[in-house]
């Protein structure tokens, strides 16, 4: 098995409030056919933050999030953040991360990457583990 | 995360490559029928999620075996009438992996649109991550008996697909988007050309500073040097030897196939091929300041000559 991160990263600071995986599938009544993000938690900024963190697929990493963040909001919960961690971005064709935003490219058009109206973040597992957050700054 | 099936393509007439391309997903779904099931069938344009820029055309449940068949031709017909929608049609085919008794989301897809053909190949076999399982390569690898059908029998089956349209040229088992990651992803592979194996491992030689070769081979024409040693009788001998050292299956006959016992095996072989290969390019090959110091050499000596007759 190989793991990006194996916790809520702490990007935004302390945190009140993580449901993992099994938690959030247990919240929403997912079957197994459903995809689901790794983590759903609270900052104490009132940060709710939905964060797919063992991504190896970005592809399929977006497609986790948004049916997450559907789900979520369906249920009437709420979503601030939509955060990707990766090891690496920009092997998959199509992808672009700047200051920790994703981008999409096509052709010469880059736009941001945003789900329900959240703009995706992406965050290397190497920048988490050494603790360059936002929080840090 | 995947594995990615690239077709040569033999027709290009695109509905009867789509067809074909269909008609193989189908087969790969009853090769692993009893761990893979189905749910429903979902066809996008452009990308497979909206945020990705894609539009979801249709979706149609399927949980029942004996009507995948017509589902899957009804897809084709409702791809057919569309041009636009057949030359960017993404057809998922979402379910469950059940190995091991862990449950895993999962997917066969089978890609038109041109950059996911690209990234994911024709045909792409996944699983979403859930808890530990990362990717369909955790799931593969979970159980060394499981794997000799899973991955073994697979490569064996489907190396041999051909029909008028298609022939198989590539399958890879790896992580992520294998096709894009450089060759220590992969876990299993089959080449009917080994010479793209060959280019693929020298590709990310190039990349691998613990090697030091980018500066000899990134001037060099990689597929000609992959083509060239491969003839060399000793080089195939020791890709044995490698593979062997390192529990991968070796299989090379006028194709290749690669299969590592354990999820690492392969990765571990590469790791020792480029190590074997790194000293031996950098005493046969130029490297790149030698090239680009003669060519300024050879320029300054061709202008004098030209000067000294003017």
């Amino acid at each position: 098995m190989r793991m990006s991160c194996r916790s809520f990263p702490s990007i935004y600071g302390p945190v009140d409030e993580i449901h993992d995986e099994d938690g959030l599938r247990t919240m929403l009544n997912l079957h197994d056919h459903d995809t689901c993000a790794d983590y759903y938690g609270h900052y104490k900024n009132c940060t709710w933050a939905v964060i797919e963190c063992k991504s190896r697929h970005l592809r399929n990493a977006i497609t986790q999030l948004t049916e997450t963040v559907r789900k979520l909001r369906t249920s009437g919960k709420p979503v601030n953040k939509v955060i990707v961690i990766a090891d690496t971005f920009g092997r998959e064709k199509g992808f672009v991360r700047r200051d920790h935003i994703l981008y999409l490219k096509r052709g010469n058009n880059t736009k941001p990457l945003i789900i329900d109206g959240i703009t995706v973040e992406g965050w290397q597992a190497e920048e988490i583990r050494r603790g360059t957050t936002l929080y840090d700054y | 995360m995947t594995i990615s099936i690239g077709l040569r393509k033999q027709l290009y007439h695109l509905e009867s490559r789509t067809s074909s391309k269909i008609s193989l997903a189908y087969k790969i779904l009853n090769f692993y029928d009893a761990y893979f099931d189905l749910s429903r069938i979902e066809i996008w344009s452009e990308a497979p999620n909206e945020a990705l820029g894609g539009q979801h055309r249709t979706q149609i449940e399927c949980r029942e075996k004996s009507r995948i068949k017509d589902v899957l031709m009804q897809a084709l017909d409702i791809v057919r009438k569309d041009r636009d929608l057949l030359e960017s049609m993404i057809l998922m085919m979402r379910g469950v992996w059940t190995i091991s008794g862990l449950k895993v989301p999962g997917y066969i897809c089978v890609n038109n649109e041109e950059s996911s053909v690209k990234t994911y190949g024709d045909i792409e076999v996944g699983a979403y991550s859930r808890g530990e399982v990362t990717d369909i390569i955790d799931l593969f690898w979970m159980d060394s008996t499981q794997t000799r059908h899973l991955v073994n029998d697979f490569l064996s089956q489907f190396s041999k697909f051909y029909d008028e349209s298609h022939s198989v040229n590539y399958i890879v088992f790896g992580i992520g988007a294998p096709l894009v990651q450089p060759v220590t992803e992969w876990s299993a592979s089959y080449h009917r050309r080994p010479t793209d194996f060959l280019y693929k491992v020298l590709s990310t030689m190039k990349k691998e500073p613990r090697i030091g070769v980018s500066s000899y081979l990134r001037l060099i024409y990689t597929r000609g040097i992959a083509a060239e040693l491969y003839k060399i009788e000793n080089f195939k001998k020791t890709l044995e030897r490698i593979a062997y050292r390192n529990s991968v299956e070796l299989d090379a006959r006028s194709s290749l196939k690669l299969v590592g016992k354990y999820q690492d095996s392969y990765k571990n072989m590469i790791n020792d091929l480029m190590i074997f290969l790194g000293p031996v390019f950098k005493r046969s090959l130029p490297e790149d300041q030698t090239i680009t110091t003669r060519m300024a050499d050879e320029i300054n000596r061709e202008i004098n000559r030209q000067s000294s007759l003017d």
